[in-house]
């Protein structure tokens, strides 16, 4: 047996009249092919009959629960904080936004961010990032934690990396050999 | 109006009095009326470095508690006509340092000299705080080497976040003078080379003072090396003394070993 889990979008939507709901569901179907239906209302045989010819996934038996407190990604403030200063060592940068770093990071700065992190100049000290996408070049000194895992071994050059999280793996590739920004 | 001037390091043993020490000598040749003050309170060594010590009466304790003026307390050197001592107190430890009294000393200070040179001790704890509080300028001492470096790096942002100017909104100067350069382990890529440096610590370069093992013998003598002729240390002192008098003194190079080998032929012809 293999068990798998996935996150699915639903649209909820509440059928308060046949003609209308017909209406929407041929105006929005090949937006909605892509999305499981949740109907609430009075589903009858013809908007039935509609959804399986376009093939639209629906269901009208699922209890879903708006969570208690806001989910994860909407406590991130949106937003990119920029800081155009060297992070000197002792120093402690705590960031729940993404995070544009232009300047050096030194040995012995923190700097953790739970979202994205792009750092122009070279990392010397550590970083905790937590979002889903960084880019920055880490010195053989630096130590780098991205979404709880320690991949500072995974960068053995003094180039930029470009690191992303995708379903779960977190993939490194090299950027280029050195970015020339002006 | 003088200009304060806080010599640090966050490490200690990379030269911060002998540094002090030189570039006071060095602005007071230039002549300026300089005073260099020994805020390594408890642990005071400038007195000997200086070859002074034979002379305190009194010290700077004694100065902020009133116990004496600061004319009484302030040495005259016997060499050069523009340059004072105010001692440490060696009895004493750094809780006696007090922001009021230390704001009342330095005020004081600027009145009466051009140049005022505070030697601040090791660590970033109230000695240092201390000493870096009211200073317009400092001049930070590393050596080519990873761990000066970083303690160096963390006294530049507590410069940024404790001095009074930098509460204030005004810019506090920042200067590197990278010592102990020792051209042979440069060249082996065993020191770390002065653009690192500067690229790490991103403050405008001051200075680069040689190795010199004289440096040793002038602090047991109490004769600082700026005082020595043919020392490629002493050389580097005054060329930053005059630096800081505003004379554009070029750098030179003390990083390549046949360049140095060269300077010492020069010198010697001199003799």
């Amino acid at each position: 047996m293999q068990v798998k889990q996935y996150s699915v979008k639903v649209f909820e939507v509440t059928i308060e009249n046949e003609e209308e709901f017909l209406a929407f569901a041929r105006k929005n179907s090949l937006l909605l092919k892509r999305y499981l239906l949740l109907l609430k209302g009075d589903v009858t045989p013809t908007i039935e009959a509609f959804l399986e010819e376009e093939e639209i996934a629906f269901t009208h038996n699922l209890s879903l629960q708006p969570p208690n407190d806001k989910p994860q990604h909407f406590t991130k403030q949106s937003g990119l904080r920029i800081i155009d200063q060297l992070v000197r060592s002792g120093q402690e940068i705590i960031e729940k936004r993404d995070l544009l770093v232009l300047k050096r990071v030194n040995s012995g700065a923190t700097v953790h961010t739970d979202g994205n992190f792009i750092a122009l100049s070279s990392i010397d000290g550590h970083i905790e990032c937590n979002g889903d996408f960084m880019l920055l070049k880490p010195s053989s000194k630096a130590s780098i934690i991205f979404n709880g895992v320690d991949i500072s071994e995974a960068m053995d050059e003094e180039i930029f990396y470009k690191i992303r999280l995708e379903n779960n793996e977190i993939l490194i590739s090299k950027y280029a050999k050195d970015i020339q920004w002006a | 109006m003088g200009i304060v001037f806080a010599v640090i390091s966050g490490k200690g043993g990379v030269g911060k009095t002998t540094t002090s020490a030189n570039l006071a000598i060095g602005t007071a040749i230039e002549g300026k009326k300089t005073v260099v003050v020994d805020f390594d309170i408890g642990q005071r060594n400038l007195d000997m470095i200086l070859g002074l010590e034979n002379r305190v009466v009194y010290d700077i304790t004694n100065v902020m508690d009133g116990d004496a003026t600061l004319s009484q307390a302030l040495i005259k050197d016997k060499r050069q006509e523009n340059l004072y001592f105010l001692a440490a107190s060696q009895t004493k430890d750094k809780s006696v340092l007090d922001r009021e009294k230390v704001k009342k000393l330095i005020d004081q200070l600027k009145e009466e000299f051009d140049y005022i040179f505070l030697d601040s001790p090791a660590g970033i704890e109230g000695g240092f705080e201390h000493t870096i509080l009211y200073a317009d300028n400092v001049i930070v001492v590393v050596n080519p080497e990873v761990s000066s470096i970083r303690d160096a790096d963390r006294v530049i942002g507590l410069v940024d976040a404790k001095s009074h100017k930098a509460k204030e909104g005004e810019r506090v100067g920042k200067f590197l003078v990278i010592t102990r350069i020792d051209p042979d382990l440069i060249e082996k890529g065993e020191m770390i080379s002065t653009e690192d440096i500067l690229d790490i610590l991103s403050i405008n370069l001051l200075g680069k003072v040689p190795e010199d093992k004289r440096v040793i013998d002038a602090s047991n003598t109490g004769k600082p090396v700026i005082l020595h002729e043919s020392s490629p240390a002493g050389e580097a002192y005054s060329r930053i003394a005059k630096r800081l008098c505003g004379i554009d003194v070029p750098f030179v190079d003390v990083e390549s070993p046949e360049v140095r080998g060269f300077l010492q032929k020069i010198t010697g012809l001199f003799k």
